[in-house]
């Protein structure tokens, strides 16, 4: 009797927090589709007509198009290079146990704790004498070194899940190192690259300090641009960070759903390696 | 018979751990060898020498009359099956059979053909468009002997490849892998640590300990003449019954005490020059514990039977002998009808097998030709 009642209200309490969560996004979404007076209006308008003159406003931007193809360039170059060496480097520590492989994991990780505002300062510094600032290659690198310890964990996981029996096989068929790398164990931690590079995805698309602080006019992503480029003579334009909150936030929102059951896996690695 | 694999001197350390210490196996063509050990013994590293995944840090290994200690593991030409079979499961059987030839960059309508002909010979033709993840224990085996058998090779290598299966499915398996090995005249070589396995499948038996093999020998030759207690262990069911003794000198005659009996040892028979100890284990099988006297110098004992265990066709009797248990084969058409628990077993002293305890190497046999001191 107790279970019976107990169950409607977990649902309940679920869904109310859910949706107490949502309302700044959903707000942000259809501000996105008003004039700049129901933006502001108070009490809100949850019924309205929309509009999508803020959409192609934002579209003749010229600034627009370049935050976007920064965003998607900078992450997805940076990201992919992460996982590439992670890949690597997380076989070698998986299959070859070089000494103090335990103390170099932990390193790793210890980096990947080290809180922005701590290490933004020698990275300017850094960035400033070898002219790596305002430059992609310069992003792109630190982006990288940020995504490659989170990585090497998730992949090493992985990896130490995929016995060995299989390089064995391989070897003995007269399979290179190479070819076990790639055609043998990277297929079968697909779910594995998809988790770190969906983390790492988001964790890049977001950033904003680095990107603020080293970066500059040519590299500035979307997080930059919707802190610095939306005030106006005449004060915030909110539509233009609705549509750009928008625009910025879809990618994710797909990726995610497509992706959601490898994101459960990249949570849960070491528990359930590789199982999908 | 022609050796087809050797083993000369080898030695293999991880550091300062020895592994295998100054190994020497001669295995011949056809031979279906057991390496048999307990787990983490030093088989599977064996194996990885044999196939050129690892290099032994001393020794030779020659495969076909050639030296192979520096060739690649890819071109030595060995079927492996490895533990759990390892079938690659992003990959469908055909691309798991045809693998092999894949690697030396076969032209694919060779492999097509090859893989086809191979289901055929192992009766999986209707699994080919299955991934791994869709077969049974049986077929996941047979597609790893048919992802050994294309690339052309009568050496194959099988690392412990019923572990984990269920008891039914590896009585079947067992049969599968003799009636091919039988069929095809392969050379197999088999790890396990399951003696009744070990039994089961081998020709010949290797017993692996301390990183060297102790005995090597086929089943018979070992069952009559078990030089090392492990082997004595391993052959036969039910469990040879073990007592622990100390040997003494007597007039010049070494003696083996034991809480049931004194015997004189026949050091003759085992290596008495390296087995001479005071703790040694006597080993009596129970199919060599009699209910009826066959000769004057059998060894008498008396004991309470507590435990009566029916297997069909035999009987395994449970015997109390002044606080040792000692186990006995009864075959029912010989059953004395017991009238009651207190009976009387007996022992020919040649039937005693007495082994150093501390190496595990055959002291001697009783002597046959003395009475034991009862």
């Amino acid at each position: 009797m107790k279970k019976n009642f107990s169950k409607p209200l977990y649902y309940t309490l679920l869904w109310v927090t859910s949706l107490l969560f949502f309302l700044p996004v959903f707000w942000i979404f259809l501000s996105a589709f008003k004039t700049k007076e129901q933006v502001v209006q108070i009490p809100p308008d949850w019924v309205f007509m929309p509009t999508f003159q803020n959409i192609l406003n934002m579209l003749k931007d010229a600034h627009f198009l370049q935050y976007l193809s920064n965003s998607f360039f900078i992450s997805l170059t940076a990201v992919t290079i992460a996982i590439l060496v992670s890949f690597l480097a997380s076989y070698s520590f998986s299959r070859f146990k070089p000494k103090g492989t335990d103390f170099i994991m932990f390193v790793l990780l210890s980096i990947r704790m080290v809180p922005g505002a701590a290490t933004i300062l020698p990275m300017y510094l850094m960035y400033a004498f070898f002219g790596l600032k305002n430059t992609y290659v310069g992003m792109i690198f630190m982006y990288t070194m940020f995504s490659i310890p989170f990585s090497v964990w998730i992949l090493k996981g992985f990896i130490d899940g995929i016995s060995t029996k299989f390089d064995e096989t391989a070897l003995v068929n007269g399979g290179s190192h190479f070819h076990i790398m790639f055609k043998v164990v990277l297929p079968q931690i697909k779910p594995g690259i998809i988790a770190a590079f969906i983390f790492n995805i988001i964790f890049v698309w977001n950033e904003f300090l680095f990107n603020f602080i080293v970066g500059g006019n040519k590299v500035t992503t979307i997080p930059v641009a919707l802190a610095t480029g939306v005030v106006s003579s005449q004060g915030i334009e909110w539509t233009y960070v609705a549509s750009l909150s928008l625009v910025y936030t879809l990618p994710l929102i797909i990726a995610i759903y497509f992706c959601q059951k490898y994101l459960l896996v990249g949570m849960t690695f070491g528990t359930v390696r590789g199982e999908v | 018979m022609t050796t087809v694999i050797e083993f000369h001197d080898i030695s293999k350390f991880y550091d300062d751990s020895c592994i295998i210490n100054g190994l020497n196996l001669k295995i011949e063509k056809s031979d279906f060898m057991v390496i048999y050990g307990s787990p983490s013994c030093g088989k599977s590293v064996l194996l990885r020498l044999l196939m050129g995944i690892e290099a032994p840090t001393t020794g030779q290994i020659f495969l076909r009359g050639k030296n192979i200690t520096n060739v690649t593991a890819g071109e030595r030409n060995i079927g492996y099956v490895p533990q759990s079979f390892a079938l690659f499961p992003n990959m469908t059987v055909y691309d798991n059979i045809g693998y092999p030839l894949k690697l030396m960059n076969t032209p694919s309508d060779k492999i097509d053909s090859s893989v086809k002909k191979i289901a055929e010979m192992l009766k999986i033709e209707d699994l080919l468009k299955k991934y791994p993840d869709k077969l049974s224990g049986g077929q996941k085996q047979r597609v790893a002997i048919a992802r050994g058998l294309i690339k052309n090779t009568k050496i194959f290598v099988l690392d412990d490849p019923l572990v984990g299966l269920d008891f039914k499915l590896r009585e079947k398996l067992i049969d599968d892998l003799s009636e091919l090995q039988e069929s095809f005249g392969f050379t197999f070589v088999y790890t396990t640590s399951e003696s009744q396995e070990a039994l089961s499948l081998a020709k010949h038996i290797a017993i692996l300990d301390q990183g060297r093999i102790m005995e090597s020998n086929d089943i018979e030759g070992l069952y009559k003449k078990p030089t090392f207690l492990k082997t004595i262990e391993i052959l036969g069911f039910p469990g040879v019954n073990k007592l622990n003794g100390q040997c003494l000198v007597r007039s010049n005659r070494l003696v083996c005490k034991t809480e049931l009996f004194e015997v004189l040892i026949n050091t003759e028979v085992g290596k008495s020059e390296q087995g001479i100890t005071d703790d040694v284990v006597v080993c009596i099988r129970p199919e060599n514990v009699y209910f009826n006297k066959l000769h004057e110098n059998n060894i008498k004992l008396n004991g309470n039977i507590f435990m009566r265990e029916d297997l069909g066709g035999e009987e395994i009797i449970y015997l109390d002998i002044k606080g040792e248990i000692l186990t006995s084969v009864l075959r029912h058409q010989d059953d004395p009808g017991f009238e009651n628990e207190r009976q009387s077993v007996f022992i020919n002293p040649s039937d005693i097998f007495i082994y150093n305890k501390k190496t595990g190497f055959l002291v001697g046999k009783g002597d046959a030709m003395f009475n034991g001191y009862n």
